[in-house]
């Protein structure tokens, strides 16, 4: 699926936006602006142009919150069997999953193809992600009845040690953005949420 | 920090395809089949153990850095405590297997460095998620956890062996890397 606003903002700024972001995400307290918070990510996901698991958020919310339950904290909302559902628990355990997914939406949303960054380490990146595309594209060749030998083959064909593919160059430079709607929205958002959060909840 | 990590250019080149190759086999994992379905065998850590004699301890600690940064990336983990447990696991596994390869490569085999790789991870990530996530209710899920761990760092051992002896391009590759 194509991304939707990419259009709207360079990878290296969308980067680091979500790092500006993820502190006021990580500090607020109330269930309900992170739950909102999450919502808005996932939404931000799809339009991002990735599919959300569905499967994986129910069975992350369920398990988390499941051990959090084990130790019964609070007022208990109901019994099953020998499962005790006591509020503070229930409540702890929905925060810090709602917590996790988002933070996993965010770097979904955030993280995308072209990023490049300053310097060596961005040179590593750029090459490691590079030899990652070219086994992507040939993955197809891939046998599971003959895994082993189809990854020699592939792997033959794809990296000889002695003809290196890419040549190293330290000089990366960044993409500059268009526009700084996209970064200030998701302040306001994020930090706007973490002062609501601590003034008025 | 270039000229202190790396040899050559082909050292470079080659660390940075397993640095690729290692994501790349995180994403076919799905490909193994497994004894259990919600078991990960971590096939991605196979390029750690190929590097293995062939590189420097400081140049497979970047090659770990780059896996785990590269991961967390690729799978949209990176802000995440699962980032934190994944980096935190495989450190962890990668010192563990690098001690192990300098020490013991005598006596053991891909096998058994695979498995105390995966044994160590997975009690560091039982103790961060004790910590962070799940409390001390955690416990109730080591055992099942470590003979997972033990399971799947058999498992990959055993592939990691038979490709080294089988593969024809890991041969020309070390070959390659100790000509300099």
């Amino acid at each position: 699926m194509k991304d939707r606003i990419d259009f709207l903002v360079s990878p290296q700024l969308r980067f680091y936006t979500a790092a500006i972001v993820i502190p006021a995400f990580l500090l607020i307290d109330s269930l309900l602006v992170k739950g909102f918070m999450t919502v808005f990510l996932a939404g931000l996901v799809i339009v991002s142009g990735k599919t959300i698991r569905f499967l994986f958020l129910i069975l992350m919310i369920s398990t988390i919150t499941f051990f959090q339950l084990l130790t019964p904290r609070g007022e208990v909302l109901l019994v099953l069997g020998p499962l005790i559902i006591a509020e503070e628990s229930l409540y702890a355990g929905l925060l810090k999953s709602f917590t996790l997914l988002g933070l996993i939406y965010l770097s979904l949303s955030s993280i995308r193809k072209g990023i490049r960054f300053p310097g060596f380490w961005g040179t590593l990146f750029t090459g490691m992600f590079y030899y990652f595309g070219l086994l992507m594209e040939e993955k197809s060749k891939l046998r599971r009845n003959d895994f082993i030998k189809s990854l020699d083959e592939l792997l033959t064909g794809i990296y000889d040690p002695d003809k290196p593919n890419i040549v190293i160059d330290e000089d990366m430079s960044f993409t500059p953005s268009n526009s700084y709607f996209y970064p200030s929205l998701m302040i306001i958002i994020f930090w706007g949420g973490f002062l609501v959060d601590l003034l008025l909840l | 920090m270039k000229s202190l990590m790396l040899r050559s250019d082909k050292h470079l080149q080659s660390l940075l395809f397993l640095a690729g190759l290692s994501l790349f086999l995180s994403v076919m994992e799905y490909l193994i089949p497994k004894p259990l379905p919600f078991m990960r065998l971590g096939i991605a850590n196979i390029p750690i153990i190929l590097a293995l004699g062939l590189f420097s301890w400081r140049e497979i600690m970047l090659l770990v850095l780059l896996k785990v940064l590269g991961q967390a990336m690729v799978n949209g983990t990176l802000a995440s405590y699962i980032f934190l447990f994944s980096l935190a696991g495989t450190l962890t596994s990668s010192l563990v297997m690098i001690i192990s390869w300098y020490f013991l490569k005598r006596w053991i085999s891909a096998v058994g460095i695979s498995i105390l790789g995966a044994m160590s991870s997975n009690l560091m990530q039982l103790l961060l998620s004790i910590f962070l996530v799940f409390g001390k209710n955690a416990r109730y899920i080591a055992p099942l956890f470590l003979v997972t761990g033990f399971v799947s760092g058999f498992i990959m051992g055993l592939f990691c062996n038979q490709f080294i002896h089988s593969s024809v391009w890991y041969k020309k590759f070390r070959q390659s890397l100790y000509e300099g």
